[in-house]
């Protein structure tokens, strides 16, 4: 069955987020009713999206929207991930503690906090210079200091911090770059969607096993695209 | 009255007609190029349809105010004709202007773009409503020079469909929509001027106008891409720029470069090198394919060594390679590195060809025509026809989904067929997608091509392969024997690609290197090649058609059947659904948009003036008839000579122009005849037979026919002046019945028609869609003929002067 991996419900107007005990008990019920309900079990996965306050790496005028399993505008273009795809990501790619993770496409900073919640290096790269900045600082601000950011194009990889237990890429492709799989360590695995940027994609599990690599389609996802404002 | 009126209508308002005439014509052409831009093609049909929503609208105002409009002729054909100027210049810029335009992706998830779609086709009917007001009152209003003032209208809009070809030859739409807007200017101004207050206020109307347009003049470029098309996408990668950017009618040719943009062919993980940058092609904002910064540089062409469309390179040495709408130069300068000693690219639009020509390797040529001409034409036998990837990455080619392609249709593989040299292969990839179509389809397809061509047994010329992201089909002339197989099988083992079909059978470990857990694939292919496509589609739930396309239904990317949008739409939320294909059903639903708009604006407003008599059923059956008919015709040779002509905006500029000047020619015509429902009867079946006749003339359009493109159009404009001469017939004979017979059923007639004409063109690109072309000549063949039968029901004159 197809999952709708983003829904176009933008208040047009600023909502300012509640206080914390409000937000800790929105998220909880987000992951209850939603995440865990359609079938993410790990629970490293799911007390680190009860733990990442999504609404902080938010723009301010749409932390109402933080905790509705929907993706919510970042500016440029870009989008916050829906939760559910988040964690389906997080637990598909079986992240360890301590694994090493090269995100591709930091975005807001949202996956790769929930990366680091579940114990691992993470590694981040943003082609936007923009996002980059910000979503440096605030994940710098919100306690995941230990995250690495960079600005680039992610095609490259980070070949500095190479090889990777496991690459996640946030934005769809058309084509699956080698530097990404060269940086991928023997056994890594790597998420990406994979489609056009609108309408129809793909999660793919790219697994790499010495020389050989694998490919598994892992789940259709239908995109809908967000107003730029 | 008609005579005083008739006296203060000189004929010296011809000139101006004429322009106001050109300036819609030309304006629908322009118009249709730039929303193209903007948004997508879909807008052709709709810009068609707001012309008759326009001028349907201006009759029933002109019917309803007739009096007071014909006594203050010249100020309101001044006025309208000013105003319909400076709508020309500002409505564009509302429509495709960045914060005010509609974008057709957000329709189904922002009701604010509902709205503006709304907001958008009004302002784009205003100004044909005012040009159809200032044709209309001049046209009403000189009544004793009716003749002359018919050939000036005539004239003008057969010249306005040249002009707006040859502008956007050498202007940008956005320019070209500024210069057209000058065209119904200057006929306001050669209108006769009035003195007094009249004279002060159709002065001022044109000034302003004046100001309108030379301020769109002097600031053109109001226009803004999707946020989705490719251009902006794009734009949006850092450093990136556009290059060159240069007008054609054929499409706006536009390159863009950026240090970001790394296309690639489908290609193996096993490659380790590098996705060289190259400069992305653009027509009217779609990428159409990318060019490299230097194909001599090292390892510049290495993808294709790992390329999926490789295997028939593998299969043997391949000395002549004919690559169709290549998009670019690398897989030309590969093919040379591999041994080619002749590599042909096909590229039907002029400014790429002209790109591409300046970057081929020596012993790579370009040939510009259209690729099913080449295809058709006598000459070297090839031993590689490489096809160009079909449907986009991921699925999403249903914004396509209503657009015609001819290179993707049975005969044009069993052309390909014909061409290749006893050992050469055909080459067709499509790119995955879940559910799976574009890949069945493309078996399906080429198997028809293969049966078409005389081969008993296609299925055992055929093998497919498939990587993470695609799948590519390759096809003999003869069956492929023991050594193809192996060399296919070598490649995938050597590539960690997966063999799919080989030997006309499902390869048993077709999942060896790429999963793809619960996939219909194999079982959709299995049926594909058994000749059952009822099972290839109920193997992937029946939502989609999976039949080949031919060139009288040339639809490949259109495979959704609306009846399932529903179960679609449960599964994955409506506001997800329409982007299954999207172009469809955009389509489908402005046909009912449509219709309740031209009853609110055109229908609706005549119930003032009611009507009496007899046989009112009749004369509206007989009105929407030829409404209904006289469109789908139109848009049938639209959509059938976008073939012979090398695309839809040439197509629709032909067809425009010719049938406007021809059915005008049939008009004045045909008051030779005398008014009477026997005649009228004669009319529409002599139509309903030409139209059958024309549906089966143009499945013949001459291949391979190696002449300019402005022969071509002249040919076609040869080929439709008899029907239209005919269907031009109908109308003001029936009008004049009504005069005699009933005339308070004149207005409806006109009300009645307009509607039918506002919404033919959806429901033309519906049939030809679901059923194909000759289907939509077939419906307006079966409107005629209840035009026909209608007529039988008509009171003729005599029986009013002698009422029963």
């Amino acid at each position: 069955m197809a999952v709708t991996i983003s829904l176009l419900a933008v208040a047009p107007f600023s909502v300012g987020a509640a206080p914390a005990g409000d937000e800790a008990r929105r998220r909880d019920r987000l992951v209850s009713t939603t995440i865990e309900a359609r079938g993410v079990k790990d629970p490293r996965v799911l007390k680190a999206m009860r733990a990442v306050p999504r609404h902080l790496l938010i723009p301010e005028r749409y932390r109402g929207e933080a905790h509705g399993d929907h993706p919510v505008p970042i500016g440029h273009g870009q989008t916050i991930s829906q939760p559910y795809i988040v964690a389906f990501m997080s637990e598909i790619i079986g992240v360890k503690e301590g694994d090493r993770v090269l995100e591709i496409g930091t975005g807001s900073g949202y996956q790769a906090a929930v990366l680091a919640e579940m114990g691992a290096n993470v590694f981040t790269i943003e082609i936007v210079p923009e996002l980059a900045r910000r979503a440096a600082v605030d994940l710098r601000e919100i306690g995941y200091a230990g995250i690495e950011t960079r600005e680039g194009d992610g095609y490259f990889g980070w070949p500095e911090k190479a090889p990777f237990d496991a690459i996640v890429v946030t934005a769809a492709a058309d084509r699956i770059p080698p530097p990404l799989v060269e940086q991928l360590a023997d056994g890594g695995r790597m998420i990406i969607p994979v489609g056009p940027p609108m309408g129809e994609q793909f999660l793919l599990l790219v697994t790499k096993q010495g020389e050989r690599v694998r490919t598994k389609q892992i789940l259709p996802v239908r995109f809908v695209p967000l107003t730029r404002r | 009255m008609n005579n005083a009126v008739s006296k203060a209508a000189p004929r010296k308002d011809g000139p101006g007609l004429a322009l106001v005439s050109a300036g819609v014509t030309a304006w629908q052409i322009v118009l249709m190029q730039a929303l193209g831009w903007v948004g997508w093609y879909h807008f052709a049909y709709l810009v068609i349809a707001l012309a008759l929503l326009g001028f349907g609208a201006s009759g029933t105002f002109l019917t309803l105010a007739r009096e007071r409009l014909v006594r203050s002729s010249g100020l309101v054909a001044r006025t309208a004709a000013a105003l319909s100027a400076a709508g020309m210049a500002l409505a564009p810029l509302l429509a495709g202007g960045g914060a005010t335009a509609p974008d057709i992706y957000l329709l189904f998830v922002d009701a604010r773009h509902a709205a503006l779609l709304g907001v958008a086709c009004a302002a784009l009917a205003i100004p044909f409503f005012l040009s159809g007001l200032a044709i209309g009152v001049v046209l009403t209003s000189g009544a004793a020079h009716a003749g002359r003032l018919y050939a000036w209208n005539l004239a003008g809009s057969g010249a306005g469909g040249v002009a707006g070809w040859l502008l956007l030859s050498v202007l940008q739409s956005s320019e070209a929509l500024a210069i057209v807007a000058l065209f119904p200017l200057c006929g306001a101004l050669l209108f006769r001027m009035e003195r007094g207050m009249r004279g002060i206020v159709s002065g001022s109307c044109a000034v302003l106008a004046a100001i309108a347009v030379i301020a769109a003049l002097v600031m053109p470029g109001g226009l803004q891409p999707s946020q989705f098309k490719g251009i902006s996408r794009l734009l949006d990668l850092p450093g990136a720029s556009v290059v060159l950017d240069e007008p054609n009618p054929r499409g706006r040719l536009q390159i863009v470069e950026t240090p970001a943009f790394r296309p690639a062919p489908p290609t193996s993980l096993r490659f380790a090198g590098e996705f060289p940058v190259q400069r992305a092609v653009l027509l009217d904002g779609n990428l159409r394919g990318s060019l490299l910064a230097d194909h001599a540089a090292p390892g510049a062409v290495a993808p294709f060594d790992d390329a999926l469309e490789s295997v028939a390179w593998a299969m043997g040495a391949r000395r002549n390679v004919l690559l169709i709408e290549s998009g670019g130069e690398g897989l030309a300068a590969w093919a040379i590195a591999k041994g080619a000693e002749s590599v042909v690219c096909v590229e039907p639009h002029p400014a790429v060809a002209r790109a591409l020509a300046r970057v081929l390797p020596a012993g790579a040529t370009v040939v510009r025509r259209d690729p099913r001409d080449v295809l058709s034409a006598r000459g070297v036998l090839r031993d590689v026809i490489r096809f160009p990837i079909a449907g986009s990455f991921g699925g999403s080619a249903g914004m396509h989904a209503v657009g015609e392609q001819f290179l993707f249709t049975a005969e044009a593989f069993a052309a390909a067929l014909d061409r290749l040299a006893d050992d050469g292969v055909i080459v067709a990839t499509a790119w995955t997608e879940q559910p799976e179509r574009n890949a069945p389809r493309l078996l399906a397809t080429m198997i028809e091509g293969l049966t078409r061509a005389g081969v008993s047994e296609p299925r055992a010329h055929i093998a497919a392969i498939r990587s993470w992201s695609a799948t590519t089909f390759v096809a003999k002339r003869t069956a492929l024997n023991a050594a193809d197989t192996e060399a296919i099988r070598g490649f995938c083992s050597r590539l960690e690609f997966d063999s799919l079909v080989l030997g006309g059978e499902i390869v048993e470990d077709w999942e060896r290197f790429h999963e793809v857990p619960g996939s219909a694939l194999t079982e959709q292919l299995r049926a594909v090649l058994d000749g059952d496509i009822a099972s290839a589609e109920a193997a992937a739930g029946g939502a989609f058609r999976l039949g080949p396309a031919t060139d009288d239904r040339p639809y490949f990317s259109q495979f959704l059947r609306i009846t399932h949008l529903p179960r679609i739409a449960r599964e994955s939320g409506w506001r997800s659904a329409p982007f299954v294909e999207m172009g469809y059903l955009v389509v489908a639903l402005s046909a009912p948009l449509l219709l309740v708009a031209a009853l609110a604006l055109v229908v609706a407003p005549i119930s003032r003036v009611g009507w009496s008599g007899g046989s009112r059923w009749a004369t509206s059956l007989f009105a929407a008839g030829l409404g209904l008919g006289f469109m789908f015709v139109e848009i049938g040779l639209i959509a059938r000579l976008t073939l012979f002509l090398g695309g839809a905006l040439p197509a629709a500029a032909t067809v425009l122009t010719t049938l406007l000047l021809a059915a005008g020619a049939g008009s004045a015509f045909s008051q030779r005849f005398r008014a009477e429902p026997r005649t009228l009867t004669k009319i529409a079946l002599g139509v309903a037979a030409v139209c059958i006749s024309l549906g089966v003339a143009t499945s013949f359009a001459p291949e391979g026919w190696s002449a300019p493109a402005a022969v071509r159009m002249v040919v076609a404009a040869l080929a439709i002046v008899p029907v239209a001469l005919v269907m031009g017939m109908a109308f003001p004979t029936l009008l004049r019945s009504l005069e005699t017979a009933e005339p308070s059923h004149v207005p409806w007639a006109w009300a009645v028609n307009g509607c039918a004409s506002v919404v033919a063109p959806s429901l033309a690109v519906l049939i030809a869609v679901n059923a194909g072309h000759v289907a939509v000549f077939a419906a307006a063949a079966g409107a005629y003929t209840v035009s026909a039968l209608a007529a039988t029901g008509m009171r003729s004159t005599s029986s009013r002067s002698n009422p029963r």
